[in-house]
Parts: structure tokens; sequence; C-alpha cells
């Protein structure tokens, strides 16, 4: 029996002891979904890289982790450590998942605003079934093992549904946080996010870390925006430096809604999010950027998929990708223009700079158009630092390591630019400046 | 006066570009406080000599020396060379998306304030004395607040590189083709930037491959580079002769002609 299988075989055996500690307090409708999307795990099991879509970033030390799918017991996070972990400018308005758990306590956030409901999933599977249920029990498009295994194990995350015609100022702001306990975890947070018909929000789904030892983060959200909404999802991924980070967000989208997705992706040993969105109805906006800076042994792989399937749709998609030290980037961005989808636009780029000799990138857009009216563009890059750039700024009197600064911090501020709302763009701007700088530190020291 | 050290000495000064050698033993001194006009055909290397002087990493010297204010420059990376005075207008100014026009003229002043012993500017100070010289050069000052030379026209990239030479007041200006592609009003802006400038303790060296300039920044000297070397000089009266013969009287023979 090969890692893989092993590791697969004690995750199915697993489920099977806990099942009936997954039912607990679950209504009915619950356990079938589950045994379905153990099923499913099961027939789809570990990936080897013979699969297109792992064929550059492996799962095997994952595999021999031989990490518990079970969670940790509950281990009661200070609120100190929240606001050490956010930093002081950031520590308000947060709700605070506990290792997958809503922990209300440790929420700071003191009122909601007018249409905005945020609460654990497992607390609102009665009172929202009908709008939860068809989401958890939906096959997954992508068939991607990983979610499957959420499916099964997920015990909680975040609910959020913003009202039709409400607009919340503030960004709507969670914060996943893996305590001690998680060591030697998986940790299967399950999202949902309702923007409904003609609202506008900003959700920013930030995953970080207390936990000294391995653990693994395996989330899935699901975002639907009704008709007209508009949603920007801010994913920040800071997860330590020897953790595992896997996340799948899908994304379903009503007539004339526009969605924007912005995620920053600096931790992890290994750190790989999904994204599937479905522009199903006419008139459909997507946006997707990211930004990837990784350096040591760090590897970070992006998947998308963005599927049109209706007319007159809208997506433009942006990674970006700064690599340093012996790291390892993957970019696997797929645009999908189905038969009905005429008039769509669609454009991709993924930019790499490598900032080491050693780093190296894997970098795959691709473009699969079925309609014949249609405006598509992809393309991508992997390259270093302007040298007449650099120059440039050194013939002014800037030294070399001023200048590599301010030109690597231009490359990615085309991303956290995008980021709405002044406060969570700035917060943004000073992890990916701190990341930087660890980076070129790095760099130097070797 | 005659005793007094020049801004730039060059003996013999011979360098490479993408395997190609260029300058084939140029000899060139300018005096403090003077201005000098470099002119020739393309391809003579006119910009070879001023990215040498800028110490661009790409051009390799391999024979001669330049001495600036009486030291050797050849050993200082291009950014102390910033420090110490040197200012190269670019020909092809380059485009910098994401980083602002004003942060980073900012970053430079302070860069070269901070190495002469000043205070640095704050962003206050900064703006109160980057307007001054906005009025000078005719600077649209919303230029200021975009990405470095991002989506300029041709005038506002060459204007945008006479502010960086105003703001950073060099000991020795280097202006590499900057009338080039400029219409007369530009032109003239250009002129006023670098006669504001002049003064006893600094010196310009003006490549052009137009006459033209010379009517608006009067030279003491004019060179004509040949082949990677001067082959000849004299007098502003030089520029007048160029324009109405070309070029192809001094080529027939360089070498007599570059004898003084």
């Amino acid at each position: 029996m090969t890692t893989l299988d092993a590791a697969q075989a004690h995750f199915v055996s697993r489920f099977a002891d806990c099942e009936a500690g997954l039912a607990g307090a679950s209504p009915a409708w619950l356990a079938p979904i589950r045994r379905a999307a153990i099923e499913r795990f099961a027939k789809l099991g570990f990936p080897t890289r013979k699969n297109e879509a792992w064929k550059y970033t492996s799962v095997a030390d994952l595999a021999k982790a031989d990490l518990d799918p079970e969670p940790p017991a509950r281990e009661r996070v200070s609120r100190d450590e929240i606001r050490t972990l956010l930093g002081e400018q950031s520590s308000e308005d947060w709700f605070v998942f506990e290792d997958g758990r809503f922990a209300p306590k440790l929420s700071c956030a003191q009122t909601l605003p007018t249409g905005v409901e945020i609460e654990g999933l497992a607390g609102a599977l009665d009172e929202h079934a009908d709008l939860i249920r068809p989401l958890l029990d939906r096959a997954d498009p992508a068939d991607r093992p990983f979610a499957a295994l959420n499916g099964a194990f997920q015990r909680d995350g975040a609910f959020v549904r913003v009202a039709a015609d409400t607009a919340p100022q503030q960004p709507i702001q969670l914060l996943f946080v893996s305590s001690r306990a998680a060591a030697g975890r998986v940790v299967n947070p399950r999202n949902i996010i309702r923007i409904d018909r003609g609202a506008k929000a900003t959700v920013v789904l930030r995953y970080g870390s207390l936990c000294l030892d391995v653990y693994w983060t395996n989330a899935m959200t699901q975002v639907v925006l009704g008709e007209n909404a508009e949603l920007d999802l801010v994913g920040i991924e800071t997860e330590s430096d020897i953790a595992y980070h896997l996340s799948s967000i899908d994304i379903r989208q009503e007539r004339d809604s526009r969605f924007r997705s912005h995620q920053i992706s600096l931790g992890g040993a290994l750190a790989r999010s999904e994204i599937y969105a479905r522009l199903d109805a006419p008139g459909v906006d997507c946006v997707l950027n990211g930004l990837y800076i990784v350096d040591g042994e760090q590897h970070v792989d992006n998947q998308t998929t963005i599927d049109h399937a209706s007319p007159h749709g809208t997506s433009r998609e942006l990674y970006k990708g700064i690599l340093g030290g012996r790291s390892h980037g993957v970019f696997n961005g797929s645009v999908l223009v189905r038969p009905d989808a005429q008039k769509t636009n669609a454009r991709q780029f993924n930019p790499n700079l490598l900032i080491s000799d050693d780093a190296q990138v894997n970098t795959k857009p691709t473009l699969e158009i079925c309609a014949d009216d249609v405006k598509c563009s992809h393309g991508s890059t992997v390259g270093r630092l302007d040298d007449d750039a650099l120059f440039y700024l050194r013939a002014r009197g800037l030294d070399v390591r001023s200048a590599r600064t301010i030109l690597t911090g231009a490359f990615a501020s085309e991303i956290v630019g995008a980021i709405p709302q002044q406060p969570l763009r700035e917060q943004i701007e000073a992890l990916v400046s701190a990341k930087l700088e660890r980076s070129r530190a790095a760099l130097e020291a070797a | 006066m005659g005793k007094r050290t020049p801004m730039l000495e060059i003996r013999g000064l011979r360098a490479r570009a993408g395997g190609t050698e260029i300058l084939k033993g140029l000899d060139l001194v300018v005096g403090t406080g003077e201005v000098h006009a470099i002119m020739g055909p393309n391809g003579s290397g006119k910009s070879t000599l001023a990215n040498v002087l800028a110490g661009r990493p790409t051009v390799e010297v391999t024979a001669g020396s330049v001495l600036y204010q009486g030291r050797d420059l050849l050993p200082l990376a291009p950014e102390d060379r910033a420090k110490e005075g040197i200012f190269l207008a670019f020909q092809y100014p380059v485009e910098i998306p994401g980083v602002s026009n004003s942060y980073f003229m900012k970053a430079a002043l302070n860069a070269v304030r901070t190495h002469r012993g000043e205070e640095e500017l704050d962003g206050m100070d900064f703006l109160a004395f980057a307007r001054q010289k906005m009025k000078l050069v005719e600077f649209d000052e919303a230029l200021l607040n975009r990405a470095i030379n991002e989506g300029f026209s041709g005038g506002e990239k060459k204007r945008n590189e006479i502010l960086q030479m105003a703001i950073l007041e060099p000991r020795l200006a280097v202006l590499d083709e900057t009338d080039s592609g400029l219409d007369i009003d530009a032109l003239q802006v250009v002129a006023r930037g670098v006669n504001a400038l002049r003064s006893p303790e600094r010196s310009a060296i003006v490549i052009t491959h137009y006459q033209r300039l010379l009517d608006y920044v009067v030279p003491d000297y004019v060179h004509v580079l040949a082949d990677g070397r001067i082959a000849h000089s004299g007098g502003r009266e030089l520029a007048q002769e160029l324009e109405k013969k070309g070029y192809s009287w001094l080529e027939v023979a360089p070498a007599e002609a570059a004898a003084p």
C-alpha cells in the first residue's frame, strides 16, 4: 500500500469512528450528505502527480503527516492572543473561528450592521436549512478530493448572509485561527456566504495560526450572489510555515451580479487555493485577483476555473507571484466558455517575479472556447526585476536594496491596490511588506 | 583660473556595449562652470558616453580613465555617482508602474540630501519645494501623483527628466538627446531647466542631434563625436556649421580633424 493509499484508508476509517459524534446535534438530513462526501473522497483518494490538477503539487508529505480529522478539544484562545495575531491596528471588528468553530466570545464585533447575519454554520443549519441544505448537498463540479473530505468532516464554519438591497459600510471580517490544540489535526471549516439580491458587501476570510506544530486547514467556502448583488471577497492566508492549507471556494453568480476575489497567499509549507466560479446567468462580472509571496521551502498552488455558461459575461483574472528562496509556485488557471456564452469577454494573466536563483514556477493558463462571438486573452510570464528600471532608480541616488524593494512592492501593488476599503488595504500592505522584507533578508543572509 | 580642477576629465576612454567596442579612445575635459555640447551622427557613441558617466552596468569600460572633480569616477556605483552630483537625463526614460512619481522624487532627493549632510524633507516641505520646480518646467502637478512615466507622452517624459534634474540640483548634468522629439515650446522648457542650473559651480554636457537646442542653451564648447572619438571641437559656431554641412566633411579624416 502506498503512503497515499494508507492516508486515504486512514481518513475513511476515521470517518466510521467519528460518524456518530459528527451526527450529534446536527439535523438528520446532514448525515447522508456526509456519507456521500466520504464515499466521494474514498473514490477520488489522495491525488497522485498523474492527476493533471496535481501535476506540480505533491501531497506525499501531507499524507505522511498522519493527521487526525477529528477536531481538537476546545482550547480557549484568549483575546490578547487574537490581538497579537492580528496586530494592533486591526484588532477590532473580527468574527473569530477557533479551529473551525465559531467563537462568539472572541469576536470583538459589537454590533452587526443592518441587514447582516453572521453566525456559526452549525448554529444556522436549522433556521436556514432551505438555503444551506442544497449547498451542502451539491455535487462538487470539480471533483476535488479534499473538498469532499471537508464535506464529510465539517462541523462548523461561518454563515454570512447580507439581506437584499443593503450595503454594510464596514468589511465583514472573519478570522480562522488554528490554536495550539490543532497540532496533528485537520481543521475543516465550512463557510457559506450569501449576498442577496441587490446587496453589496466586502467579506474577509483570514487564516492565521497560534499553533506551533504541524496542522492542516482544509477549508471549503461556498458563495452565492443573488441578482445584481456585489461582493468583494478578500482572502488572507497567513498560516504558519509548517502548516498545510488547502482551500476551495465555489462561486455561483446570478444575473448581473459582480464578484471580485482578492486572494493573498503568504504562509504555509503547502498552500493551495482552488476557486471555481460558475457564471450561470447573463450579464455577470467576475474578477479573480491573486498575489502569492513565498520563500524558503514554501510551495504555493493556485487553481482557478472560470466557467462562462451564459452570455454577456465578463471575467478578468490577474494572479501575481513573487518567489524567493527555494520556493515553488504553481498556477493553473482555466477559462471555459460554453457554447451558449456568446459575447463573453475574458482576460487572464499570470506574471511571476523570481527574486532568487532557486525559486521556480509552473504556470499554465488555459482557454477553452466553445462559442464563436467572444473576446478572450490569456498569458503568463516568469521573470526578474527589470534591469532598466533598477538602473533608472539607482541613477537618481537610490541604493540597490531600496530600488529592489520599491520595484518588488510596485509589482505587488497592482493586486493590493485593488482591495477595497482603506484600513483593510493598509493592513494587507503591512503584511505584504513584512513578508517581502523577510524574503529579502533571507536572500541577503544566504 | 587655469589651475582649477576640471569638473570632468576623460582620457583614452574605451568602452563596450553588447559585445561591440563603441568608445575607442575618447578624450574630453569639461571645466567647472562650462556647458559642452556633444553632437554626432547616430551610432557614434553619444549615448554610450552618457551611460558610462552614469554607471550603467551593461556598458563595460575596457581602458582609459574618468576623473570627476579630480576623483576616479569609474569604481563608483550609479547611486553613489548620483549622490555625488552626477545626473543623467535619459534618452528613453523608463516607465515604472506602481511607483508614484512624487514618492520616487522625494526618496531620490532625500538620498541625495542625506549624502550632502542636509536634513531630509518631509512630505509637506518636499511638495512646496517640488512646486517651485514644477513651475519652472511647466510640469502638470497631476503627473506628480501618477506612476513614474506610465502613460506619459514623449514630451511629458522629457519634462519629467528636467523636473528631476531641477529638484536634485546636480553638479554635472548630462542630457542625452533630451531635445529629440520635442516641439519648440517643450524645447524652451528644457532649455530653461538647464539654464536655471547654470552657475560657476556647475557644468553640463548636452548631447544633441539638432543644433536647434543650442540656440537656447548656448554652449561654451561644441564637440563632434565620430566613431567613438572626439573628431572635432570648437566654439558654438561649430554647431551652426554642422547644421549647414552635415557630418560628412568631418568623417573624411577624423584623425587630423581631432588635432586641436
